[in-house]
């Protein structure tokens, strides 16, 4: 027999699933006027400085679909491209969330955070006449929240809106909210499986484990570059002299060796393609730094220089050395991506030409560590 | 966005609609490889990301004298047109929709904005399922652009010289299959629905009207030369060839550094919020000092294609129709494709140059001027459509056709909802210019200028 609470947890995850709820009415009935347990997932999304690309990302969604996650999965409740309403009774949601339902809902940040002029330059709200910047509101908000969840490279690393010389003043969102714990779910945009994935997993499970810059273990866990296809060529030193072509795209700027994300394997919209799939290099738009250590996109990465003072251009790594050896090295290169080695070679060969920038935006990569939230 | 609106007597007499996000994308492109520019400016919007990836190539390709293959052109086309797809069928669904049904009791709908809701709960329920099944069929159009543009939103297909995908028959068969199902819902409910709409709000159709000048820049280059789209301008009924040199753009009350009006070619963007007559973070692009009205309406026009009325409604029939022509076209562009033959060229001609890149994007008139030296960006202008239709005033004191085409309407109803309807019949962007401030705030204020 399941006790109360065992079976109380087990409604939770039936409601939040599917159609649980008309199976064990009663109990259930008495559970929601105890208020021990909530029906769905209130979501609360403010949109700062974005594009709205991860808005258009997660309906873009195979499965499920955004129709079952509006009406079986979530209480979508503010989210402004989304509301039939407008105007001061769509934002008074926004202020019943804050008031009534403060440390349940997840509040979902996308668009960087601009801090320009005290975060004037982006305005997210209207109160009493008065305009609230998008700053203050995701600040207050995310003290309010059970969970705050970051999506997209804007929001969470600041993004191509960050990009040198950063005009607005960008940022993501922990470094605004170092009191709380911030999950982000990177990428430009967001994979909406990426979205979905975390939310399902904080309504049933709690937090996800989370890797060293706070995104869920599950989807950013290995590199493009480990679960490539076109891993073989790179590994047989087989190089695209140009996009376009079908080999790999190493030698024309891909990124895939430092980005962390499960594209190959999961690819986009209905798991056809990705952009490696259509011979164009990955841009590494998962990773912290994004842009500005990422460029130019098509140009390849320095050679790398491997531990012992040896410096191996990497077509001849494929060619000369047999693939056990290689796959050490890569392994090696890999795991002291984010010791500082590569990073700093590759701050010397990509944006602008400019070295001081590129050090600069590389060491604000370490206010996205995730912290600990504070009660 | 913000709209400051001020009424007498239930009547709105004047208006300022105004942007409240400043990313400075044009800053952050001087100085970047212009090879990047494709990737790079499809982050301005993500509704409309293809569109600023081919402008941009096509201001690259200008600058550096590349030549783009047959079917880099027609894959273009039919990333383009997939992206329109996706645009038009959520446009009309999942931001329109909502305005004119009550839709069921769950939040995003909750709370209803109540009021003028002329259909039957039957009526109500039927435009409910129309509602959903459109998410399922538009993600179809971003499914599509995805086979030849890697993923959607942001591909990664388009840059300079072509596109990057390979044709091959699955391909082609692939996209076909999506762009059958869309063309299906056009068809069969989507013409449907506005035609229905148009009969239950029938005042709709004419309320809101421009000031009756409209732009159309040209869009779909075919293989051949010809667009599907046709370029010209329409001053009060006067149709005129359109010219590049006469455009101009000015800040006098927008957020930034004063310069008078200029081309594109002379301006900077500079942000001053403290500029004290600024007001917006638009600026005001002018053809021959006029104030033009852009979009799937101004397009019709100029091309002297049918419309039914210049309101409202007017604008959405017209957006489902050009839904309709695309996905035709797209199925014709298809057929040219020569599976095997190439789709990119990246052979450069010079290393410096200036390049212009004009394409009709969902929402209308997009252009991009760029400066190239020794292979970096030199200076980087964008004029978006929603700069176009949300432009802030100019010197004279000109407001925008977004400005103009709620003067005069008579609020009724909570919220301003009459001026929610004509303003989001514009398709206002979200992000590359204007950026709603909760659905669209809109209050009673004196108004400056």
């Amino acid at each position: 027999m399941l006790n109360r609470r065992e079976f109380l947890k087990l409604v939770v995850k039936g409601a939040i699933l599917g159609n649980f709820i008309s199976l064990i009415t009663p109990e259930l009935e008495k559970a929601l006027a105890q208020g021990e347990i909530k029906k769905k997932l209130p979501i609360l999304m403010v949109e700062t400085g974005t594009c709205t690309g991860d808005s258009i990302s997660l309906d873009n969604i195979w499965t499920p679909t955004l129709s079952d996650i509006f009406t079986n999965i979530t209480e979508w409740r503010y989210d402004w491209t989304m509301m039939q309403n407008q105007g001061e009774s769509a934002y008074s949601v926004l202020l019943d969330m804050e008031k009534n339902l403060a440390h349940e809902f997840i509040l979902i940040v996308q668009g960087s955070i601009i801090r320009r002029d005290g975060g004037h330059y982006n305005y997210a709200g209207l109160e009493n006449g008065q305009l609230v910047t998008g700053l203050d509101l995701v600040r207050r908000l995310g003290l309010k929240a059970k969970y705050i969840v970051a999506i997209g490279n804007c929001a969470t690393y600041g993004g191509p809106a960050s990009g040198y010389p950063n005009p607005s003043d960008s940022t993501g969102t922990q470094t605004i909210l170092p009191e709380r714990r911030i999950i982000n779910v990177s990428g430009c945009p967001a994979h909406p499986d990426w979205i979905m994935g975390t939310l399902l997993h904080l309504a049933l499970y709690g937090e996800p484990e989370l890797e060293k810059f706070g995104r869920p273990k599950m989807f950013y866990g290995e590199t493009i570059h480990n679960n490539c296809p076109r891993r073989r060529y790179y590994d047989q030193g087989i190089f695209a002299t140009d996009i376009g072509q079908k080999e790999c795209l190493y030698r024309v700027g891909c990124k895939g060796p430092v980005t962390y994300a499960d594209c190959p394997i999961r690819r986009w919209n209905d798991r056809y393609n990705w952009p490696i799939g259509c011979n164009s290099p990955c841009i590494g738009c998962t990773e912290p730094g994004f842009p500005d250590l990422m460029e130019p996109f098509t140009n390849h990465f320095p050679d790398i220089p491997f531990p012992g003072g040896s410096r191996a251009a990497t077509d001849r790594i494929g060619r000369g050395v047999l693939g056990l050896t290689t796959l050490g090295i890569v392994g090696h290169f890999l795991t002291s991506l984010y010791k500082g080695r590569l990073q700093r070679n590759l701050i010397q060969s990509t944006t602008k030409g400019k070295k001081k920038i590129r050090l600069k935006k590389a060491k604000t990569i370490r206010n996205y560590r995730p912290k600990e939230s504070k009660p | 966005m913000l709209v400051e609106a001020h009424l007498e007597n239930g009547v709105i007499q004047d208006a300022l609609i105004a942007d409240t996000l400043y990313r400075g994308f044009e800053q952050i492109l001087e100085g970047r490889s212009a090879f990047d520019m494709p990737y790079y400016t499809q982050r301005i919007c993500g509704i409309c990301s293809s569109l600023h990836g081919v402008a941009s190539s096509f201001a690259v390709e200008q600058a550096l004298g590349m030549t783009v293959p047959p079917n880099g052109l027609i894959l273009r086309n039919l990333i383009m047109g997939s992206d329109f797809l996706q645009n038009h069928l959520r446009h009309f669904y999942l931001m329109s929709m909502p305005d004119y049904f009550k839709g069921p009791d769950i939040p995003p709908f909750t709370p209803h904005l109540e009021g003028d809701i002329r259909l039957t709960p039957q009526e109500d329920q039927r435009l409910t399922e129309h509602y959903f099944n459109s998410i399922e069929i538009s993600r179809n159009a971003h499914a599509a652009f995805g086979v030849f543009g890697g993923k959607a939103p942001h591909g990664h297909g388009i840059v300079p010289g072509g596109c990057t995908m390979h044709v091959d028959a699955d391909k082609i068969n692939r996209y076909r299959g999506y762009l059958i199902t869309i063309l299906e819902f056009i068809n069969n409910v989507m013409i449907p629905d506005v035609e229905f709409l148009a009969e239950r709000y029938p005042e709709y159709v004419y309320l809101g009207k421009g000031n009756g000048n409209f732009l159309s820049v040209g869009g779909f280059t075919q293989p051949d030369g010809s667009t599907l789209f046709p370029h010209g301008i329409v001053l009060q009924d006067n149709h005129h060839p359109f010219e590049d040199r006469f455009i101009t753009e000015e800040v006098t009350t927008a957020w930034y550094e004063q310069t008078g009006p200029i081309h594109p070619w002379q301006e900077k963007t500079v942000p001053d919020k403290n500029q004290p007559q600024g007001y917006t973070w638009i600026k005001a692009p002018r053809y021959q000092g006029h104030a033009l009205e852009v979009g799937p309406l101004a397009r019709a026009v100029v091309a002297k294609e049918k419309i039914i009325g210049y309101g409202a409604i007017g604008r959405h029939w017209s957006r489902v129709m050009e839904a309709k022509k695309i996905a035709e076209a797209a199925m014709i562009w298809l057929e040219r494709l020569v599976p095997g033959a190439e789709t990119i060229n990246t052979k450069v001609e010079q290393e410096s140059g200036m390049g212009i890149g004009y394409v009709e994007a969902m929402r209308g008139s997009l252009g991009h001027w760029v400066k190239i030296t020794k292979g970096r960006v030199d200076h980087y202008q964008i004029i978006t459509p929603s700069t176009w239709n949300y432009s802030s005033r100019d010197e004279k004191g000109n407001c925008s056709v977004g400005e103009f085409s709620i003067r005069g309407l008579k609020i009724e109803h909570p919220e301003l909802k009459e001026a929610g309807r004509v303003i989001r019949s514009f398709d206002p962007c979200f992000s590359c210019s204007v950026h709603l401030i909760d659905g669209e705030r809109l209050r009673t204020l004196n108004v400056r200028v």
